[in-house]
C-alpha cells in the first residue's frame, strides 16, 4: 500500500492491534452472513479476528477469521503477570482480547466502497420472498472474491485494519489502483453475550452429520419462507435424516437418505427430533449458501450446532457457526 | 420565425436530457445560429444543482433552421415531454422538429418520429410537446454561467469510479465534503455517528493557470499555495445527479471549487481530439446544514 500515512490515531504503531488481509471480499462474505442483526461483537485475539451476533437470547452465529489467514497480523500485548517487569507500561492496557460491539451494515458499507456486493444490494432483491429464498441458494453471488473496481480486472482489493488496545480508533484502510479509502468506525462497549458453545458442548453430542451443502441449499430452497419452525430429525434408523417445516403454507417434508455420496460422515446413536423457531433458522442460508460443506451437531437437549465451511481460495478455509436452542415440547405447533 | 431541424444524433440528445431531467423538471434551450444552449433561471442559481450546456448545433441536428427578429429562439418545456418523445424515437428511421405556428407565447414543437413498419412502409408517430417562447425580456435576464471566484480547480479522475464509491457514500451520510488542491489531491468524505469516511485520489492532473488570461492580483486565490485544500459540502444527491453525466464518457472534467460556496464542472464531450464538442457546465451549492 502507498506510504502516505493515513492513520489518524496517534497511538504509536507498535501500540496497535494490526491486521491486513490480501482480499477484503473475504471479511465481506463472513459479515454480510451475520448481517440478519444490526450489531456484532468483535472479538481481536492473538488467534484471530472473530464476529459474534446473538438473536434473541436463544442462538448465536459466529464467523472467524484466524491469524494465519491474514498477510499480516499484529497482536503486540503481552499481558504480564510481572508487575516488576521494566518493559511492561504499567498505565497502558495489555488485553488478551479486544471486545466491542460494532454495527455490521456500516462495517459492510466500508468494505464494499470499492465495489463488489453489498448488504443493501441484497435486501433490494429481497423484497419478493421466492427471490430471497434464491438469493441464498445463489452461490455464485457469494464467490465474486475480490471484485474490486477498475474496469472489471480481478484484482483483489486488500484491507488494513488497525485498532488501539481499548478497542478505540479502530480504522479500516482500503486501496485500489492507487485511490485509497480510510475508514474510522464508531466501536462500542460490547453486549453481554450468552456462553451458548458452552451450552452446547456441557451436553453429550448425539448425533453429527457432516455433508456435502448442495442438498441443504435445495432442501431449504423449497422451504416457504412463511415457515414458523423446523424440525430436524435425526435417527440411526431409517428416515435418518428428515427435516420437516410447519407453517401458514402446512407442511413440508424432505428426507435425505444415509447412503449417498453426499453424506461424508453420519454418526448417531438415539434418535432424536427437535424443532427449532424458522426465524433462527432462517439467518444460516447466507453461510451456507456460501459453504460448501455443512456440519450438523445435535446434543442431549437438542442445541443444534451448524457449522459451514466457507472455501476462501484453492487452499485457505474458515467457517461460520450457528447455535440454536429449540423451541420447548410445549410450543410444538403439533 | 421558423425552427426546424432532423435528429442526426438522437443518443446525445437523449443522454443530455436524461441528464437534465435529474437536475431540473423545465428546461429553456436557446436555439442559436450555430448552437444549442441550456440555460437556467436566475432564480434557480443558488436553491438548488443546476446544469447549463452549449453545444453546437450541427453536433444534434441537419437542416437546422432558426429565422426569428433576434438571433435566437429560447423555449420552455418539460423534460419528461421531450424524454418521451426521444425513447420512442430510438428504433426511428428519422426523427425530425418543428416549431408550429400559433400566436403567442404557447407553441407546440412537434416531434415526428419516422419508423420502419413490419411491413416495410414507414410509419409516422407524433409527439407535440407544449412548449413556452420566451419573450426577449425575459431571456436577457436568463443565467449564462459566470465564473466563479474559486480557490482550486482540477482535473477529476474518471468518472465511474467517483460514481461508484459516492454511491456507497449515500449509504452512509445524506452530504458528501468535497475537498482538493492544486498539488493534485481531490478527498471524498462523509460523515456519520457511526463511521467517518475518507477516499482520497492523488496525483490528478491540475489545469495550468494561462497568466494571459488570469491575473494573479484579481485572482489571488488561485496563485496560492498548491497544498491549500479548499472543501465544500454537498447533497450527496446533487452529487450523484451530476455524477450522471458519466454516460456522455466526457474526454475531462474540471472541478472548480469556490469553498463554502459551490462547485462548478465543466464536462467536454467528445473523444480525445481537439475539436469543441460542446460541453456542460454544471452547478452544485454548498449545503450549510
Amino acid at each position: 500500500m502507498s506510504n502516505q500515512d493515513y492513520r489518524s490515531s496517534s497511538t504509536p504503531a507498535n501500540r496497535q492491534f494490526l491486521a491486513y488481509l490480501e482480499n477484503v471480499q473475504t471479511l465481506v462474505i463472513l459479515l454480510r452472513a451475520l448481517s440478519h442483526k444490526e450489531k456484532a461483537t468483535c472479538v481481536l485475539s492473538r488467534s484471530g479476528v472473530r464476529f459474534i451476533v446473538e438473536d434473541a437470547k436463544s442462538a448465536q452465529a459466529r464467523a472467524y477469521l484466524q491469524h494465519n489467514l491474514f498477510r499480516d497480523f499484529e497482536f503486540p500485548f503481552t499481558p504480564s503477570n510481572d508487575l516488576d517487569d521494566p518493559s511492561q507500561h504499567p498505565e497502558e492496557t495489555q488485553p488478551e482480547e479486544i471486545v466491542f460491539s460494532v454495527n455490521i451494515t456500516t462495517l459492510v458499507d466500508c468494505l464494499t466502497i470499492f465495489g463488489g456486493p453489498t448488504s443493501s444490494s441484497h435486501h433490494s432483491s429481497g423484497g419478493d420472498p421466492d427471490s430471497s429464498r434464491d438469493d441464498f441458494t445463489q452461490s455464485s453471488r457469494w464467490r465474486s472474491y475480490g471484485r474490486g473496481m477498475g474496469s472489471g480486472d480481478e484484482h483483489p482489493v486488500p484491507l488494513r485494519m488497525t485498532c488501539d488496545p481499548d478497542g478505540s480508533n479502530f480504522e479500516l484502510m482500503l486501496e485500489t489502483n492507487s485511490i485509497v479509502t480510510q475508514c474510522r468506525v464508531s466501536t462500542y462497549d460490547p453486549d453481554e453475550m450468552l456462553d451458548l458453545q458452552s451450552v452446547f458442548a456441557e451436553e453429550r453430542t448425539v448425533c453429527k452429520v457432516i455433508m456435502k451443502s448442495t442438498w441443504l441449499k435445495s432442501a431449504f430452497s423449497e422451504i416457504d419462507t412463511t415457515a414458523t419452525s423446523i424440525s430436524l430429525l435425526l435417527s440411526p434408523h431409517p428416515p435418518f435424516f428428515r427435516l420437516s417445516a410447519s407453517g401458514l403454507a402446512g407442511e413440508a417434508e424432505m428426507d435425505y437418505p444415509k447412503d449417498t455420496d453426499v453424506l461424508e460422515s453420519f454418526q448417531c446413536y438415539d434418535t432424536i427430533n427437535y424443532s427449532y423457531k424458522f426465524s433462527l433458522i432462517h439467518p444460516c442460508l447466507k453461510a451456507l449458501a456460501a459453504s460448501s460443506k455443512t456440519s450438523i451437531r445435535v446434543n442431549d437437549v437438542g442445541v443444534l450446532s451448524m457449522q459451514f465451511m466457507i472455501n476462501l481460495n484453492s487452499k485457505d478455509v474458515t467457517f461460520i457457526e450457528f447455535l440454536i436452542c429449540p423451541l420447548a415440547e410445549e410450543e410444538d405447533d403439533d | 420565425m421558423r425552427l426546424s431541424a432532423t435528429l442526426i444524433n438522437a443518443g446525445l440528445l437523449t443522454k443530455m436530457a436524461m441528464c437534465l431531467e435529474k437536475i431540473t423538471k423545465r428546461w429553456i434551450m436557446q436555439f442559436g445560429p450555430e448552437h444549442i444552449h441550456l440555460l437556467a433561471h436566475k432564480e434557480d442559481i443558488t436553491t438548488g444543482a443546476q446544469m447549463f450546456g452549449q453545444i453546437k448545433a450541427d453536433r444534434l441536428f441537419e437542416k437546422y433552421v432558426v429565422e426569428c427578429r433576434d438571433d435566437s429562439i429560447y423555449l420552455e418545456f418539460s423534460g419528461e415531454h421531450l424524454v418521451r418523445a426521444l425513447k420512442s424515437g430510438q428504433q426511428a428511421t428519422e426523427v425530425s422538429m418543428k416549431l408550429l405556428k400559433p400566436q403567442g407565447e404557447d407553441k407546440i414543437l412537434r416531434v415526428i418520429i419516422t419508423n420502419q413498419g413490419r411491413s416495410g412502409k414507414p410509419i409516422k408517430l407524433t409527439h407535440d410537446i407544449p412548449v413556452r417562447q420566451v419573450p426577449e425580456s425575459e431571456a436577457a435576464d436568463l443565467h449564462n454561467p459566470t465564473m466563479i471566484d474559486y480557490q482550486v480547480h482540477i482535473l477529476l479522475p474518471k468518472l465511474p469510479d467517483i460514481r461508484s464509491i459516492t454511491e456507497r457514500m449515500r449509504a452512509i451520510a445524506p452530504h458528501i465534503t468535497l475537498s482538493a488542491n492544486m498539488a493534485g489531491t481531490l478527498i471524498l468524505e462523509v460523515q456519520a455517528d457511526s463511521v467517518h469516511v475518507q477516499t482520497f485520489f492523488h496525483n490528478l492532473e491540475v489545469p495550468a493557470i494561462d497568466s494571459s488570461q488570469v491575473d494573479e492580483e484579481e485572482r489571488p486565490a488561485l496563485f496560492r499555495d498548491t497544498q491549500y485544500k479548499a472543501a465544500v459540502r454537498l447533497d450527496i444527491r446533487d452529487f450523484l445527479k451530476f455524477l450522471q453525466c458519466s454516460i456522455f464518457s466526457p474526454k475531462h472534467v474540471i472541478c472548480c471549487i469556490a469553498e463554502n460556496n459551490a462547485l462548478m464542472m465543466y464536462v467536454y464531450l467528445g473523444d480525445n481530439s481537439e475539436a469543441d464538442d460542446g460541453a456542460f457546465i454544471y452547478y452544485l451549492p454548498h449545503r450549510f446544514r
